[in-house]
């Protein structure tokens, strides 16, 4: 193609740099909510692996236990016979040091080296060495990075908190800094023993074995030897149950972030389209000149292309330095729901770059298709006449409402005849937004006529500006479809974020019926370390001024289905009534569940597709058992589900007496503040537990909440602004091409303040026209959200809460992004070049 | 030869349909220079479109030298207009992000001549058009006489053997039009190219071989 073809292309970008810079940084901005969701999820995801492998070393198996971990002797007897793969018995747990969460890693210094590198002792082995490790209680050792991050000093003495009782530890050197190493405290395995009080127990045995046949001999040789409590998994397996908890998480923000995306692609759409209408003189002259349709389009979407290559380029850059901002969101709201992760930095991978800036370049050619297309195939004479193009945009927005409710209702049968799939939950809310951006062209055309017959009453200048608006489709059309799926895509996300919260408060007020509740501290979910010590809990239950309690143990148990969670209540007489049944009848469930039968939670059914009837496989110390699943119920607290036993079937079967936590439920006249008083004082010199009123566990609870839905906010914020500089982009543009028409209104006569009163009324029809189309939308993407795409990605129901908060926020989003938008070209328009403007033709 | 035969066209108005061409017949040589005339809307520009091949014909066929061009697809029609038409406007079309000589070397550039080439030819058109100073200006610099100069270089820089002119002297004032017109006429001899210039103005008839008009959708020959 002519190189001089392609010069003329480049001026006209350069030539209208507003319009340019806007493109880049709505593009910018979607490429880089896609990119830092990814960056912060892949280097959560990447911080995990290398903790994981650096942890396991070089051990290709582990032996796991039941909650309470193995008996040490089957280390010993598996080490005294004529077992011949290495074996690095391991105590873990989590514990707090200087407010922060570590993971305490016990092992037997001798044997560990064979399996891990760095557990080795630093300075070599010397007996002395050896002899103050194994001899001192509390020896640690901690990378320099930890050490550091923590406070600690080479020798020092510091404190460990492990469940509210405070232990001391000295660091015995600092290790080389490692991957996956970071928050990590190493022990000798019998501190870690007596810390965690599991005396004689381990959390598990790191295996090695030789590869290949001789590999398999030993695996088969061990297999023969374990107990029926034991289960032999491999390091890998162990790493995919971790990994796995998070995908339906890390999966469902990848998923909104492409909603920022998707109105990203609208702009370019819109600025292409613009550059089209722009140039429809130029481009008719060159079709004239001999250009082919092929040339035209190969221009126009080598313009988008670089358009795109600029835009994704800024936005992975800008996503690397949205990811650290996110990255703690992300790694908090792991920490809050999933397991105890550490992430000090995003992890910028080359390839997660070059996705990047290929996701932008193909949604903006993508985007710029249609409207080159469009373009090429127009006979050239037509491009010249303005009339054709508004009558075409105009014939379009018809068919566009008409396709529109095409999608409307192909998303609905897609939502509701695809049965468990998450992705066809995802095209079906996209088919609803985009049924939005189609219907937005026609609903402006009829609402900008009716208010422009109204406004005739009022003021012929914003009548002028209505109509002008209506009657511009090809340039006011895009604009407000963007606007309005970015506003429906918002309002969406608020309804499904409150009605969640509504539905999680009314199942708090249902569930939570104790006066007070007492928990052991920790990081982590199902730790089996957080546990209110035996004497504790006799002096808890002995203070005055407690009618009844009950008390609550959760732990992981290996099933079918890999690790669960286990909740184990010892229920008060009538704390049974709070939980929320939603499969099996009230008696008949709690007598089977006082009978040795389990419930299994609504995501823990919906996951595993188990139901009311069917039985399930649990590991137990006795070997495998099934438990009949005698009703489900509501559970808020984890996506990956729970399993509800009663505490006498689990004692007698794990013969685990611990206690995570208790309910109190006071006698009449007690004052909860005061009876926590008492509590703390009595047990704060064994236990430092954390004693909640009712009240505050339930603001607790809240607050994680708000936590865990703060990225959502973070991607809503994000959509919205994308869709601001749109519309702002449409407007500027808008003003651009009408700069002529604007100077004669000016010549005949409009004062200034007229002229912006007419780019007003402009942005405000489009913020109102966009509101309008995205408000049912809206509430149906939320319908889709909350019943269909939360349910097939973590399980539960939640009750669709429709209130009047969100639907205002969104018509304010659109009229405030539409008159923040006209504020520019308001000015420009009121002082234009008069003279300049009417010469240029 | 351009031939045309039996030429209709007709253009929709809402409910009404519009016939502009009703059987438009002529025969017009290899360098002759034709003026066709008619009062405005009378299909002057849809006549001219349809024999570069930018539009097509309803019925009736426009054949140019053995080739039926209105039976040509695209992207023949457009290679057509590449090689054999050069095309002046009323309102000159321009491109407004090139130069003069870029304009000029554009057209070169599309028929495949090569860059450096085309920059030693298009600054030579220039100099043949009287603008050879004005080579490296902005066409926004440019007076409206200037810009149809400019606009008869890119024409015929790739030396095409047919010449339409649409109203080229409509948005001049007498003395441009008049240079214009001088100049048109002496390259389009000189090259041995055809020559159709549409109007509504009396002036140029003076100076063809032949005057057409364009009454009721057909051509007539008329004196000059």
């Amino acid at each position: 193609m002519s190189p001089t073809l392609w010069r003329a292309s480049a001026r006209h970008l350069l030539r209208h740099p507003a319009q340019l810079a806007l493109a880049v940084l709505g593009l910018a901005l979607g490429v880089a909510t896609v990119t830092a969701i990814n960056l912060a999820a892949r280097s959560s995801e990447r911080a995990l692996r290398l903790s994981v492998e650096t942890l396991n070393g070089r051990a290709t198996h582990q032996i796991a236990g039941s909650p309470a971990g193995l008996d040490e002797s089957l280390y010993v007897q598996l080490r005294t016979s004529d077992f011949d793969a290495d074996l690095a018995p391991v105590v873990e747990g989590y514990a707090e040091v200087a407010g922060q969460s570590v993971l305490v890693l016990g092992i037997d210094v001798l044997a560990d080296a064979r399996v891990r590198e760095f557990s080795a002792l630093p300075g070599g082995a010397s007996l002395e060495a050896l002899r103050r490790w194994m001899n001192e209680p509390g020896m640690a050792l901690a990378s320099q990075p930890t050490a550091q991050a923590l406070g600690l000093r080479s020798g020092g003495t510091f404190r460990v908190n492990i469940a509210g009782v405070t232990r001391d530890a000295h660091l015995f050197a600092t290790i080389d800094p490692r991957p996956g190493l970071d928050n990590v405290l190493i022990v000798d395995i019998a501190s870690a023993q007596e810390w965690f009080s599991a005396l004689g127990r381990l959390s598990r045995i790191d295996v090695r074995v030789a590869d290949g046949a001789a590999g398999a001999r030993q695996l088969q040789g061990l297999q023969a030897r374990l107990p029926t409590e034991a289960r032999l998994l491999t390091s890998a397996e162990h790493r995919s149950d971790l990994t796995g908890l998070t995908a339906a998480f890390t999966t469902n923000l990848q998923a909104l972030s492409l909603l920022a995306l998707l109105v990203s692609a609208f702009l370019i759409f819109n600025s292409v389209s613009f550059a089209i209408v722009q140039r429809r003189e130029v481009l008719s002259t060159l079709r004239a000149l001999g250009v082919t349709r092929r040339e035209v389009l190969a221009l126009i979407v080598g313009e988008a292309a670089l358009l795109g290559v600029v835009g994704a380029s800024v936005g992975a850059l800008l996503g690397v330095e949205l990811a650290r901002a996110l990255l703690v969101l992300v790694s908090d709201t792991i920490n809050d729901l999933y397991f105890v992760l550490t992430v000090r930095e995003v992890a910028v991978e080359p390839r997660s770059i070059v996705m990047a800036i290929a996701l932008g370049c193909g949604v903006a050619i993508a985007a710029a298709l249609a409207p080159a297309l469009e373009a090429a195939n127009s006979q050239p004479n037509l491009g010249w006449r303005r009339s054709v193009l508004e009558s075409r945009a105009a014939r379009g927005a018809t068919l566009l409402a008409l396709t529109s409710g095409a999608f409307l209702v192909a998303g609905a049968l897609l939502a509701s005849l695809s049965q468990r799939s998450l992705l066809a939950g995802f095209a079906a809310m996209l088919l609803l937004l985009l049924s939005v951006a189609f219907l937005a062209p026609a609903l402006l055309r009829a609402v900008g006529g009716a208010s422009a017959r109204v406004a005739d009453r009022i003021s012929a200048t914003v009548r002028l500006g209505l109509i002008d608006s209506a009657r511009s489709l090809s340039r006011t059309g895009v604009a407000v479809a963007a606007l309005g799926v970015a506003i429906s895509a918002t309002l969406g996300i608020a309804v499904m974020v409150s009605s969640f919260r509504q539905s999680l408060e009314q199942w708090l007020t249902r569930t939570l019926r104790a006066d007070v509740y007492v928990t052991a501290p920790g990081p982590g979910f199902a730790r089996p370390e957080r546990v209110i010590e035996s004497a504790v809990v006799a002096k808890l239950l002995a203070t005055p001024g407690i009618a009844e309690h009950r008390s609550a143990r959760r732990v992981s148990v290996d099933s079918a289905f890999g690790p669960i969670l286990l909740d184990v209540l010892q229920p008060a007489s009538h704390s049974l009534e709070a939980i929320t049944l939603v499969g099996g009848t009230a008696p008949e469930v709690w007598n089977a569940f006082a009978s040795g039968a389990v419930l299994v939670s609504e995501s823990f059914a919906y996951r595993h597709r188990v139901n009311v009837g069917d039985s399930l496989a649990l590991r137990t110390p006795t070997g495998e058992r099934a438990f009949r699943i005698a009703g489900t119920y509501r559970e808020y607290g984890t996506d990956r589900g729970t399993v509800l036993m009663h505490r006498a079937t689990y004692e007698a079967i794990w013969h685990d007496v611990a206690i995570t936590s208790l309910g109190l439920y006071l006698q009449a006249g007690v004052s909860d503040h005061d009876l926590i008083a008492t509590l703390r004082g009595a047990t704060a010199d064994q236990q430092a537990l954390l004693i909640r009123s009712n009240r505050d566990l339930r603001a607790l609870s809240m607050n994680i909440f708000d936590r865990t839905f703060a990225i959502t906010r973070v991607l809503y914020w994000l959509a919205a602004i994308v869709a601001a500089v749109g519309l702002f982009a449409a407007l500027l543009a808008h003003g651009i091409d009408r700069a002529r028409q604007n100077a004669l209104l000016r010549a005949l006569g409009l004062t200034p303040r007229g002229a912006a009163t007419f780019i007003s009324a402009q942005g405000l029809l489009l913020g109102i026209v966009a509101a309008i189309a995205a408000i049912p939308a809206g509430l149906l993407t939320a319908a889709v959200l909350v019943l269909v795409i939360n349910r097939r990605a973590f399980g539960w129901h939640i009750d669709l809460h429709v209130s009047g908060a969100p639907i205002v926020n969104a018509l304010l989003i659109g009229i405030l992004a539409a008159l923040l938008a006209s504020i520019l070209p308001a000015l420009r328009a009121a002082r234009p070049q008069i003279a300049a403007a009417l010469r240029e033709e | 030869m351009l031939s045309l035969r039996s030429v209709c066209r007709s253009f929709r108005e809402g409910e009404r349909l519009h016939r502009v061409l009703d059987g438009a017949d002529a025969e017009i040589r290899d360098g002759e220079f034709v003026v066709i005339v008619g009062p405005s809307g009378s299909g002057k520009s849809t006549l001219l479109n349809l024999i570069s091949g930018i539009d097509r014909p309803d019925s009736g066929t426009i054949e140019f030298d053995g080739a039926v061009v209105s039976e040509l697809a695209e992207p023949e029609r457009t290679y057509f207009r590449r090689c054999n038409v050069g095309f002046v406007y009323q309102f000159f079309n321009l491109i407004p992000t090139l130069n003069a000589e870029e304009n000029v070397r554009l057209a070169l550039e599309l028929d495949g001549v090569r860059s450096t080439d085309a920059r030693q030819r298009a600054q030579a058109l220039l100099e043949q058009v009287g603008l050879g100073s004005r080579a490296a200006s902005s066409i926004d610099v440019l007076s409206g006489g200037e810009q149809q100069r400019v606009a008869i270089a890119r024409a015929l820089a790739h030396e095409p053997r047919l010449l339409l002119a649409d109203e080229p002297t409509g948005n001049l004032d007498a003395e441009s039009a008049g240079q214009v017109q001088d100049l048109l006429r002496d390259l389009v001899r000189h090259r041995c190219s055809t020559l159709i210039l549409a109007t509504h103005a009396e002036a140029p008839r003076a100076l063809a071989d032949r005057v057409l008009e364009l009454k009721d959708g057909r051509l007539r020959e008329i004196g000059r």
